[in-house]
């Protein structure tokens, strides 16, 4: 094998080959197509398969011969490192007189050891600093440990030998190495620092000045204060480190009581403002703020899913805190449900809450479907107001009913009011209903107790009349019986047909003209 | 001997790194000489355009006299392209990693070789002999005999 060569400067690529991508050693030349290569590296590309690499025409080894002069010299002249440079050797030369660098003058080739009996090798520097004298590779007693060391590695087992004699490098007490570590722990020369160096005292100085030293030591006056001071310190990052962990719960179960409010303050709508902040205001004023549709689908799902993030809990709700800005927009969307002020009915006895509710609706998509939920609300909550529709007949309304009592009055829900005065509102609504149901059901009591008092005479004076019919027919009946038995045979009248009255009832000479007789008769009576 | 291909392969190797790859061509690892993994795209259009390959070198110690076992990687995401010669296992009929070898390619020349037959590929099938073959595919490409019979590459 060929020696691995360290160029020391790039080669031109003209002396590369290219099957090895190294500069050439030992061009050759092929004679029938001119290429060159490494003579190793030809070889054995030849071996593998007999064309030229470079255009795979048939090559032989024959065919090959040595590179020309020019091109020899021009690798063997460059300039290559040592190949012992690994070991130590900076020698630079030209690459052809490498090898007699190496052969001859080398200082780190390895060499057979000058001794007969020796078959080490050694470097040639070693050779020349041992003379000629004895085979380092002998193994030779340590005087300390009486370890069997190799004479070339000797020197260096003594600077380590735990048995060697050595003096300590502070007092010179003569020691063994072995004992080194135990001696500085009571050397009365070893360097110590002062026992306040942890304060700050940067004395440094043999272990025997250091009792001299504590006398003039600042730190010393104060050390009582200083440990002192260092066991507060301690309590007091133990007693920190605990507080910290206190503070840290309780953010914790701050920003829970944080969420359980945003679900709180969704859940109770626009009423979440302090009675500080809540103000009145024309109702009519909110109808402008409906434009805030982007607002509005946030709202619908915001029992759901809760908007912004948790840190920012203020801006969250920014329209309750402002105290002139728009209202929230809920407010629009509750007030649907409520009528407004100035809508309350105040004059009309039945106003008609289904005509207006398109009015109070604020949102435009509420306007443009009246049959949404809102709008049927609002006629759920006017039905009590007119109840005689459906009590009275309009006949007897016009006759007998009394006038209905005025509507009352029904303020609107204060949205921006705070939730007390909205229950305040609502419990007077109740308050108001419930009065006008009281005067409702004794105007009907009244309706109803002049009512069946005429209905009462009038019966009276029917059953009166009946009973005069009853005795007419009577008198007819028994005349027309007498008339019909003298006639006729006097047996029949023994046997003949009673009437419920006990009157024999007299023999109908033509049913028909007796029938027109009786209807005749008893007409007049119908008109009493 | 190992000496001749890690030389060679050092080489090759600080050549990447100092002039970089050819457009397509990336280096994946080359952690030591006996196995290198590149990806190779082929540029411009063609049918296999956005499409990404690895292909998977292992060198012998006689590396350049002795070519470089060369074949797509298939599995783990990967998978060989579809061409008249290319099988489905990721093995590579081309002459030139076979019986054309010449010490005088190298791990890039293969990458532009590949990529350029890829490129000019016309139609995407298999080989006909695909099912066939890779039953009975040895696991390393170089101990298959191809017989080279396409010499469109």
């Amino acid at each position: 094998m060929s020696t691995i060569y360290s160029y020391v400067e790039s080669v031109n690529q003209n002396l590369i080959c290219c099957i090895c991508h190294t500069p050439y050693v030992e061009p050759a030349t092929a004679r029938t197509c001119t290429h060159t290569f490494c003579r190793q590296c030809i070889l054995r590309a030849l071996s593998h398969s007999p064309h030229c690499p470079i255009d795979r025409s048939p090559l032989s080894i024959n065919d090959l011969t040595p590179a020309g002069h020019a091109l020899r010299s021009l690798v063997n002249e460059l300039s290559v490192g040592c190949s012992n440079k690994s070991e130590g050797c900076e020698h630079r030369c030209e690459r052809q007189l490498l090898d007699n660098h190496l052969r001859n003058s080398c200082p780190f080739t390895l060499v057979p050891c000058p001794s007969s009996q020796c078959q080490e090798r050694l470097f040639r520097k070693d050779v020349k600093a041992l003379g000629n004298s004895e085979c380092i590779h002998v193994n030779v007693e340590c005087d300390g440990c009486s370890a069997l060391v190799q004479r070339s590695t000797l020197s260096m087992h003594l600077q380590e030998c735990p048995r060697q004699d050595m003096n300590c490098p502070d007092c010179h007490t003569p020691l063994r190495r072995s004992e080194l570590s135990e001696h500085s722990m009571i050397c009365p020369d070893y360097i110590v620092k002062c026992h306040h160096a942890s304060s700050g005292c940067a004395w440094t100085g043999a272990r025997s000045s250091s009792s001299g030293h504590s006398l003039s030591c600042p730190y010393e006056a104060i050390g009582a204060f200083l440990t002192q001071h260092e066991d507060h310190v301690s309590v007091l990052t133990m007693e920190n480190a605990s507080l910290k962990h206190r503070v840290a719960s309780l953010e914790g179960i701050v920003e829970s009581f944080r969420s359980e409010m945003r679900v709180v303050k969704e859940l109770l709508g626009p009423w979440t403002r302090s009675r500080a902040q809540a103000r009145p205001s024309d109702p009519f004023s909110n109808l402008n703020n409906n434009v805030n549709e982007p607002i509005l689908p946030r709202i619908q799902t915001g029992s759901t899913a809760f908007p912004g993030e948790p840190g920012s809990f203020e801006s969250d709700f920014p329209d309750y805190l402002s105290p002139v800005g728009a209202h929230p927009p809920n407010q629009d969307l509750l007030a649907s449900y409520f009528p407004p002020e100035n809508n309350a009915p105040s004059g009309q006895p039945t106003p008609d809450y289904r005509h207006r509710s398109s009015q109070w609706l604020p949102g435009q998509g509420y306007t443009q479907s009246p049959r949404s939920m809102p709008h049927r609300l609002s006629a759920s909550i006017t039905s009590p107001v007119e109840p005689s529709a459906f009590m009275y007949p309009p006949e007897s309304r016009h006759l007998s009913a009394p006038r209905l009592p005025q509507a009352p009055h029904i303020p609107p829900v204060h949205l921006h009011g705070t939730l007390e005065d909205s229950f305040d509102d609502l419990r007077e609504s109740v308050v108001n209903l419930a009065a006008t149901v009281t005067s409702l059901s004794q105007n009907t009591e009244m309706a109803l107790a002049s009512e069946s008092l005429r209905l009462g005479e009038e019966t009276v004076s029917l059953r009166s009349s009946v009973h005069g019919l009853r005795m007419q027919v009577h008198g007819i009946m028994v005349d027309r019986h007498a008339q019909a038995s003298s006639a006729s045979d006097p047996g029949a009248a023994e046997y003949g047909w009673l009437g419920p009255t006990g009157v024999r009832p007299s023999r109908l000479p033509g049913g028909a003209t007796s029938l027109h007789g009786m209807h005749a008769s008893m007409s007049p009576t119908t008109k009493l | 001997m190992a000496a001749i291909s890690t030389r060679r392969l050092g080489k090759e190797l600080k050549e990447i790194h100092s002039e970089g790859c050819p457009v397509g061509v990336t280096l994946v690892s080359a952690d030591n000489f006996e196995c290198w993994y590149f990806t190779i795209q082929v540029m411009g259009e063609s049918e296999y355009e956005g499409e990404a390959f690895m292909l998977k070198f292992r060198f012998e110690p006689t590396y350049p006299i002795a070519s470089p076992a060369v074949q797509f990687v298939v599995g783990n995401g990967q998978e060989a392209p579809v061409h008249p010669h290319v099988y489905s296992n990721g093995h590579i009929c081309a002459s030139i990693l076979g019986n054309e070898w010449s010490p005088v390619l190298g791990v890039i020349s293969i990458c532009v070789t590949l990529q350029s037959m890829l490129a000019s590929c016309k139609k995407k099938e298999r080989p006909t002999d695909n099912e066939r073959y890779v039953k009975h595919a040895p696991e390393n490409p170089k101990k298959t005999r191809f017989e080279y019979h396409d010499d469109d590459v």
